[in-house]
């Protein structure tokens, strides 16, 4: 075959190659930070519903589960939980192989998230659980914060941190070191044990939200008041707002081939704070119960930087490898002695060779990550006088000035005498959500047998042998 | 460029077009008692049918049911659904309705439930027929319950890098209705893991 057809077939390759799997960034992604969540609910459901790679899968609806959330869809939590389905999906191993191998990159592998995201996608599952009435959407909600919780256990780290002196010393001084430190998700588990008049469970849920709660003072957040947990008061609240802030942590490749994955804070952090005002009257500040970055950034290593450190290595020895064997083969080339050049074309060859396994070698992290979350999640438990009243939001720079174009007035909002009425605010540029309708409280279990009038007992019915 | 080359180049190519996220399907009716080849830890088919066997048979050997001079009549309240783990999840009504319609099959009348899911349309279906607008066969009250049948699923889950596992129990109990005295109570447990592979870590 001639170079030219050789170079046919070797761009043909190339082409379809590169054609497998690429595909176009989200379009919802600009919409969602734009505010747009209904325009970017329905791009993302279009894109979920087209073709896509399977390994991408879980992100997909990971982000479909957010725009719905951001959207007011009734059936957000129903989005969000296929999220967690596809992520939680061990049966699914798509690209594992071809990711752990020296030719193929991370990011070829079935994404499951960073155990951030997974522990955020949960506990929005749970939000979206919570606002609904019922017992049975409690449960719903409790087994979203609680999976949270669980997912945010680091076990495997702290097996590590025992065997050496130093992490023992470091068990020693926080033996929670490598429990869920997400304030948030206990605090609201203890909120679903309340609606359900669990009382004992809601203050143990409670107490440990205050012990997460104190490491993100130690982290330069103001100090919450232990008030602020007291489960009665937190029973009698009548309105819970939770606003989240700012933009999700981005993933970024370091190494000198990109081989590990690093986090940074989100773009355009901003908002520091909100404030919540309902009938003219400035409330307590909420208070911060979730960093996002703190969590993206705690984790410590994966498994999987090993071998992309691996592959790293590799890419680099063999790199070297071709350019001398390469440098080497063309000088023997070049003497007179047809069988010395004869050995220096093999020893080129190698060269080209291991330049040719250098190039293909994969070693870059994988850097997919959700962009839908925000930075911060804070939490303002109140008790208001029942009835409407215009509730208003503003969002605070660190300045203390506040930020234009982002203030949310919920007019005429009913807060309930009793049950709870759940409003979520998020920063940014976007129109007045809707909130939930209030949650009514819920009855005891099981319901009287009087509440269905008519009813008839029969004398008959006892048991023969029973006195 | 001769046939032979264009023959291999359109191969080549056809290979790797079809490589592209081609996943191979097959779909046919399996053995609802078995595992399936889709795998997880949650509950299987075959939990569901093994459970609603065991149930059903020890509820009709519980004395206030099988030595009743009249059918007790059953009522059923929705179950406490406390499974901390959001995939493991199961439809708690998938449960009662099973077990409802497999008491009825075996039970031959020992038992009778109560339509608490459709009462307002007996009312007014009742009430119609109060004012003459329909006919009726026979004058008869809406029924109260003797028994409640209700239940709870509780799990214990463990997750670390290296997978997952799941402990699940489902307790059921029959409540008499009167005195909430639990006349019947009845287990079943399950426990499956799923292993993580290294670059899910």
């Amino acid at each position: 075959m001639s170079a030219r057809r050789w170079s046919c077939l070797i761009l043909a390759i190339a082409l379809a190659g590169a054609g497998c799997g690429r595909r176009e960034p989200p379009r919802a992604l600009p919409l969602f930070h734009a505010g747009d969540y209904s325009a970017a609910f329905t791009e993302q459901k279009r894109r979920v519903q087209g073709e896509g790679p399977e390994r991408d899968q879980p992100l997909e609806l990971m982000r479909l589960g957010m725009c719905a959330f951001e959207a007011g869809d009734p059936d957000a939590a129903i989005f969000l939980r296929k999220a967690v389905d596809a992520f939680a999906d061990f049966s699914r191993s798509t690209g594992e192989t071809v990711a752990g191998s020296t030719f193929g990159s991370e990011a070829s592998a079935y994404f499951r998230g960073h155990p951030y995201e997974r522990m955020l996608v949960l506990a929005y599952y749970g939000l979206a659980e919570y606002a609904k009435p019922g017992r049975a959407a409690v449960f719903d909600a409790m087994a979203g914060f609680n999976h949270a919780i669980r997912e945010d256990y680091a076990g495997e780290i702290r097996e590590a941190y025992e065997k050496t002196p130093e992490g023992r010393e470091q068990l020693a001084k926080d033996p929670d070191f490598f429990k869920c430190d997400s304030a948030f998700a206990h605090f609201m588990v203890g909120m679903c044990h309340l609606r359900v008049g669990e009382s004992d469970l809601a203050k143990a849920a409670f107490a440990d939200a205050r012990k997460q709660a104190a490491k993100l003072t130690a982290r330069g957040y103001p100090a919450v008041a232990d008030e602020f947990f007291d489960a009665e008061r937190l029973a009698a609240c009548n309105l819970l707002v939770i606003t989240a802030l700012g933009r999700a942590p981005v993933k970024y490749r370091v190494g000198q081939y990109g081989e590990f994955c690093r986090i940074r804070p989100g773009d355009t952090v901003v908002e520091a704070r909100a404030r919540v005002s309902a009938g003219g009257v400035t409330l307590d500040p909420p208070v911060p119960l979730e960093d996002v970055f703190h969590q993206a950034s705690t984790r410590g290593g994966r498994a999987m930087d090993a071998i992309n450190r691996g592959k790293a290595v590799f890419k680099a020895g063999t790199g070297e490898a071709a350019v001398g064997l390469t440098y080497v083969g063309l000088a023997v080339m070049s003497s007179r002695d047809r069988d010395t050049q004869a050995a220096g074309a093999v020893i080129a060859g190698v060269g080209l060779l291991a330049g040719a396994l250098s190039a293909l070698s994969k070693p870059d992290a994988d850097v997919r990550c959700l962009e839908l979350l925000p930075a911060t999640l804070q939490v303002l438990p109140a008790r208001l006088p029942p009835g409407r009243q215009d509730v208003v939001i503003e969002f605070i720079d660190r300045s203390g000035a506040v930020i234009p174009g982002q203030t949310v007035v919920l007019r005429d909002l009913e807060v309930p005498a009793e049950g709870n009425r759940l409003v979520y605010v998020r920063s940014g540029p976007h129109r007045a959500p809707t909130p939930p309708p209030p949650i009514p409280p819920i009855p005891p279990v099981p319901p009287a047998q009087e509440s269905l009038p008519g009813l008839t007992s029969d004398p008959q019915l006892q048991p023969k042998d029973t006195p | 460029m001769n046939l032979r080359f264009l023959t291999c180049l359109a191969a080549l190519a056809a290979v790797l077009v079809t490589g592209c996220g081609e996943r191979s399907q097959s779909y046919g009716r399996v053995d609802p008692d078995h595992d399936d080849v889709v795998g997880g830890t949650g509950t299987e088919s075959g939990d569901v049918r093994a459970m609603c066997d065991q149930f059903c048979r020890t509820i009709l050997e519980v004395e206030e049911v099988a030595g009743a001079a009249k059918a007790p009549r059953v009522a059923l309240l929705s179950v406490d659904n406390r499974v901390n783990d959001v995939t493991q999840r199961i439809d708690a009504d998938l449960l009662l309705t099973k077990m409802r319609a497999q008491l009825n099959q075996s039970a031959r009348g020992r038992l009778r439930f109560l339509d608490r899911a459709n009462v307002d349309a007996i009312r007014r279906e009742k009430e119609a027929m109060d004012r003459g607008e329909v006919t009726r066969s026979s004058a008869k009250a809406l029924s109260g319950a003797d028994f409640f049948m209700t239940g709870e699923i509780r799990s214990l889950s463990k997750t670390s890098e290296a997978g997952q596992s799941t402990y699940l129990v489902y307790a059921f109990r029959l409540v008499d209705s009167q005195s909430s005295e639990i006349v019947w109570e009845d287990l079943y447990e399950q426990k499956r893991v799923a292993e993580r592979g290294a670059v899910y870590r």
